[in-house]
């Protein structure tokens, strides 16, 4: 009878490590999980049509890789018909490395700040941006602007979804918020894929 | 008996005439959301001092009326502040959203042409699909932005009108080649209701309400 406890009682602690393992996996495979995801904002942005008109608004055009996890400032600003502070913009920052320079006066290995409209409020993933966010060792060819003010020296995708590209081959981190991580936009028509393939022919991004 | 023979096929021309006008709207054309109280019925929008510039003039706000006359549903307003005007009760905020009383990143300097934003009655912001007490309008005050079109005026009015449909709950329009009418730059319809600035490079940007716009408005508030 002790032996059949015994027994049962290794049984039931390996279901719970093999539970526990499989859980850990798919937090690591899934981040974001748990968060109800909010596209915040609609509006509307300045739309390039072809691979020049990008290429000539853009300050730098680099391949660069996200060193660190993002930072995320809040703004509240008073809304008077509500009589109090109401979040107003929910900004967050990153780094990249510098490895491959296609324009702008940058040099390989330097690290630029790149900010983005998304960040997370309790629970919720809050984004005004198509763009997936930044994530670590993810790579990227970006199409960047620079900001100026607050975020002086920062920079940030021009046009949105449409100043920023994956690599080919390139494997990047898989979140809860898409299925669509090697693109890096949340619905697929946010993709530009008439300029990416003008990108593919025109660049070498091996 | 030749009475009900007449409503009958009246009844079937009605539901050919409407089914053909909604050809034009597809599912995602339109946001769920709704306003409490009805609010769309009577829009109040206030264009705060810091939204009016010499290009951003009364002309190009009271562009939004546009969408009058479209849906019983829908009517809106547009008031123009001024100097010691008192607050109205239940209109609508348009702000520059480069600042004035807003202090915004400045991302939005060239990045952004407009922002519509979405409030429950607590004042959390929520997304379009929800419950909605009340709506803000952030538009980009910056007439370089505009400069580069042959008609600035135009470009700066169909701005306002793409944000004012948001606050009517219309959608950027879905892209689809495959449906009727979306033949433009990879499956789009001509619409005031697409992203970007009505210039030669991108067809499918109308500076007006078009029948793909308005049929997204009847279907969204009714006809």
């Amino acid at each position: 009878m002790k032996k059949n406890i015994f027994i049962l009682l290794i049984e039931t602690m390996c279901v719970f490590l093999l539970a526990s393992c499989s859980n850990a996996d798919t937090a690591n495979k899934e981040l974001f999980s748990g968060y109800e995801f909010k596209k915040l904002d609609e509006g509307n942005r300045p739309v390039y049509n072809s691979l020049d008109e990008l290429e000539n608004e853009c300050d730098i055009i680099v391949v660069g890789t996200f060193t660190g996890d993002a930072r995320q400032d809040e703004v509240y600003t008073y809304e008077e018909s509500f009589g109090k502070d109401v979040l107003s913009f929910i900004i967050s920052q990153n780094d990249i490395e510098v490895s491959k320079i296609i324009k702008g006066n940058v040099k390989v290995g330097d690290k630029i700040s790149v900010i983005q409209l998304y960040g997370t409020v309790d629970t919720k993933f809050m984004t005004n941006s198509n763009l997936t966010p930044m994530l670590k060792d993810d790579k990227w060819l970006f199409f960047l602007s620079e900001s100026n003010g607050d975020y002086s020296g920062a920079y940030y995708c021009t046009g949105d979804n449409d100043g920023r590209y994956p690599l080919e081959n390139f494997s990047y981190r898989k979140t809860a918020l898409t299925d669509n991580e090697n693109l890096g936009v949340y619905n697929k028509e946010d993709f530009r894929e008439d300029i990416y393939k003008e990108i593919l022919k025109k660049y070498d991004l091996k | 008996m030749k009475k009900r023979v007449i409503a009958f096929l009246s009844c079937i021309v009605v539901g050919i005439l409407s089914s053909a006008q909604s050809v034009y709207a597809h599912n995602g054309d339109v946001f769920k959301g709704s306003y409490v109280l009805d609010r769309q019925k009577n829009l109040k929008l206030r264009i705060s001092m810091s939204a009016q510039t010499s290009l951003m003039n009364r002309e190009v706000y009271e562009s939004a009326l546009k969408w009058n006359d479209i849906s019983s549903n829908v009517h809106i307003t547009v008031i123009m502040e001024t100097p010691g005007m008192p607050s109205i009760a239940d209109t609508m905020g348009v702000y520059d959203g480069r600042g004035g009383n807003l202090s915004e990143p400045d991302i939005f300097e060239s990045n952004q042409l407009g922002l519509t934003r979405y409030y429950d009655s607590n004042g959390k912001r929520i997304s379009r699909d929800g419950k909605i007490s009340y709506a803000e309008i952030l538009v980009n005050t910056n007439a370089a932005i505009y400069d580069k079109l042959l008609n600035k005026k135009e470009a700066a009015s169909m701005n306002f009108v793409h944000e004012t449909g948001h606050v009517l709950m219309l959608a950027h329009p879905v892209q689809n080649p495959a449906l009727d009418y979306h033949k433009y730059n990879g499956g789009r319809p001509y619409a005031v209701m697409n992203q970007g600035l009505p210039t030669y490079g991108y067809p499918q940007v109308a500076p007006n309400p078009t029948s793909h716009d308005i049929c997204c408005l009847q279907g969204k508030w009714g006809v």
